[in-house]
């Protein structure tokens, strides 16, 4: 059993985004989050300094660190690599004890992690088909209607006439939304839009997988309170959502490494 | 047993030069054969070398020209070779009905490559019907006398009997080199095994044979490995050859394969021809009592059950179920399969393969399975 004092850390090194959570026993030290580069080592060494960086902590004081993500495997100095649909559960597990499954909405996937009684992943399901349910495709949204991305959740809100998207492949949205834009349709509608046809397809993720009980929404796109909205409307079941769901993959990894270090 | 190893894969790697060269030394006959079903016997019997035709990776293809994009890799793969002349060296083509993309196929083949020497197995879906077996026999009778037309050879009953026996000492050898795998399974890679057998559905089979008992001898006296890895079954690549790249993947995230229901594997070997009966009836039988296929129905046995046994049987922590990309026989399958193995208390994952490299979303998807089995993870 260590003492509460050392430090251990989580990477999430997604496709779109770095993010990095320092922890000890008394709680989280310090997060960052970094748009990823194209060199996944660089990012990582990256975010993991500007994490330490004004903690008085340094590489040398953390016994372990978790790596997951996409680009997990480029993390030359973890010590241990770990799905990052484990690394959800993980977090689900410690934050929201009574929950049957995490929606995770990343940049590159989204996936429904089902729990066990006891928090422990039992199943997951993945888009694996196509990329308009994914965070990514908000972004590329996002850039053809030339809204900032934190702003287009918000916007989307002041829609009274949700357009109708029919596509199922992101990039062919992509130019139906160039159309509607040329239609002079507005940019709150058309986001509504977007945001209720991934909803949709995370509702018929939840169905295939068959989970129940409360749910809990993780990674970038649940930062979209447009979207989280549009979720809430098709999911028959509760839906909770965390402060930074961002950061929950790299919490839940720096949580594993946590366990790793009480067990040995 | 490496140099032997290296010696069944590049003769299934290299396909095609090998036995341009070999036919030019021996003068003998060759007949590509669509996978799956196709009495390679018959064809041995004739004293001509019955090969499967496994496909190519590459992507850009002549057949792109005249087939739709949803076709497999297989299909597409076969018929692109056919269209750059890579496959002018056979003697002739069987093509069988097996899915509705092989039999739309071999009309658009032989309109585009006319002149070949071409057959089309037509067999029956329904395994239990009361014509089945009857309808089967009259298929493969006519396959026998256009083979003996081909050939100019009569195929006796007795050497017909001949190639089955050394056809069921091939089986037989394969299931002694899987029962060795089982006991020890980190003596082999995935890759490894499926080589092996691709290797025998390109040569004769005497010869196959003489290159399996050298490598059983080798394996068997080999140090059991202990491993500590996640066992698993690899089932699927119903007619195609596994993706090297998938299997490789499976083994760098901590599990092994002990056992499989792939085509270029169990599949292929699993089920021995009754040598007590009349040879041609006895190969009706074999097609009729093979392992369950997505193609057929009305099988004796349920899918789901026999990959249940296997896992079981295997000691398997899991399964992993992997289906060519647009094989929608399989993929029709996938939902009841899944639901059958979990209710049956076998951890499963089912994914699918296009031939174009493992990507991450894959090895991320595999990793997490693994980590659900206990594997590498701390949860």
């Amino acid at each position: 059993m260590l003492s509460n004092g050392f430090y251990v850390a989580g990477i999430d090194m997604g496709t779109a985004f770095a993010k990095v959570v320092v922890l000890n026993g008394y709680g989280i030290i310090s997060s960052r989050v970094l748009p990823a580069g194209k060199n996944y080592l660089e990012t990582a060494e990256k975010v993991m300094q500007a994490a330490l960086n004004k903690t008085g902590v340094n590489m040398t004081d953390i016994a372990s660190i978790v790596a997951t993500g996409n680009g997990a495997a480029n993390v030359s100095f973890a010590c241990q690599q770990v799905s990052d649909m484990s690394c959800q559960a993980r977090w689900a597990r410690h934050v929201f004890p009574s929950t049957m499954a995490v929606i995770d909405i990343g940049s590159q996937s989204t996936k429904v992690i089902k729990l066990d009684e006891q928090g422990r992943m039992k199943e997951f399901i993945t888009n694996e088909k196509c990329a308009a349910g994914n965070g990514r495709f908000l972004q590329v949204i996002a850039y053809v209607l030339g809204v900032p991305l934190d702003e287009i959740g918000p916007l989307s809100l002041k829609s009274e006439k949700v357009v109708k998207f029919t596509n199922s492949c992101a990039v062919f949205v992509e130019s139906e939304v160039i159309s509607r834009v040329a239609e002079q349709q507005k940019k709150e509608d058309i986001l509504a839009g977007v945001h209720a046809s991934i909803a949709a397809k995370v509702a018929s993720l939840v169905q295939r997988i068959r989970s129940e009980g409360k749910h809990v929404l993780a990674g970038g796109g649940a930062r979209n309170i447009g979207l989280v909205r549009s979720i809430k409307e098709k999911l028959d079941c509760p839906l909770l959502v965390p402060d930074e769901p961002q950061l929950t993959a790299a919490l839940g990894a720096a949580f594993i490494a946590w366990d790793g270090l009480q067990q040995e | 047993m490496d140099k032997l190893l290296n010696k069944f894969a590049s003769i299934a790697v290299n396909l095609y030069p090998r036995l341009i060269q070999w036919k030019k030394e021996t003068g003998k006959k060759i007949i590509g054969c669509f996978p799956m079903y196709i009495p390679e016997e018959i064809i041995h019997a004739s004293g001509m070398l019955p090969i499967t035709l496994l496909g190519s990776d590459d992507e850009l293809t002549l057949a792109d020209q005249y087939v739709h994009p949803y076709i497999c890799q297989l299909v597409r793969g076969n018929f692109g070779l056919s269209l750059k002349g890579e496959l002018d060296f056979l003697d002739g083509i069987i093509f069988s009905d097996f899915c509705l993309t092989v039999q739309m196929i071999s009309d658009i083949w032989i309109y585009h490559k006319p002149g070949g020497f071409y057959h089309q197995l037509i067999l029956p879906k329904n395994m239990s019907a009361s014509h089945t077996k009857r309808y089967i026999l009259q298929q493969f009778n006519g396959l026998k006398k256009t083979l003996e037309k081909l050939s100019g050879r009569d195929i006796s009953e007795s050497s017909l009997k001949k190639s089955i026996s050394i056809y069921n000492e091939n089986r037989k050898l394969l299931h002694r080199l899987y029962q060795v795998r089982r006991a020890n399974p980190c003596l082999f890679r995935a890759r490894d095994m499926a080589t092996v057998v691709a290797a025998g559905m390109l040569m004769f089979k005497e010869e196959h044979n003489m290159l399996l008992s050298e490598l059983l001898y080798h394996a068997s006296k080999a140090i059991p490995l202990s491993d500590g890895k996640v066992r698993l079954i690899l089932s699927g690549y119903l007619c195609d050859m596994p993706e090297l790249d998938v299997l490789d993947l499976l083994e760098e995230l901590g599990a092994v394969v002990i056992d499989d229901d792939l085509y270029v594997g169990r599949r292929y070997f699993h089920t021995l021809t009754d040598e007590s009966i009349n040879p041609m009836e006895a190969l009706v039988e074999r097609f009729v009592e093979d392992v369950p296929c997505p193609t057929k129905l009305n099988q004796k046995r349920d899918w789901a059950d026999y990959l249940s046994d296997l896992v079981k049987e295997a000691k398997a922590d899991g399964l992993v179920s992997v289906a060519l990309k647009y094989c929608e026989a399989h993929q029709y399958d996938f939902p009841v399969l899944d639901t059958s193995l979990s209710q049956g208390g076998v951890p499963n994952l089912m994914i699918e393969s296009s031939h174009r490299g493992a990507t991450g979303q894959l090895r991320t998807r595999i990793q997490a399975f693994l980590e659900t089995l206990g594997g590498r993870d701390g949860n």
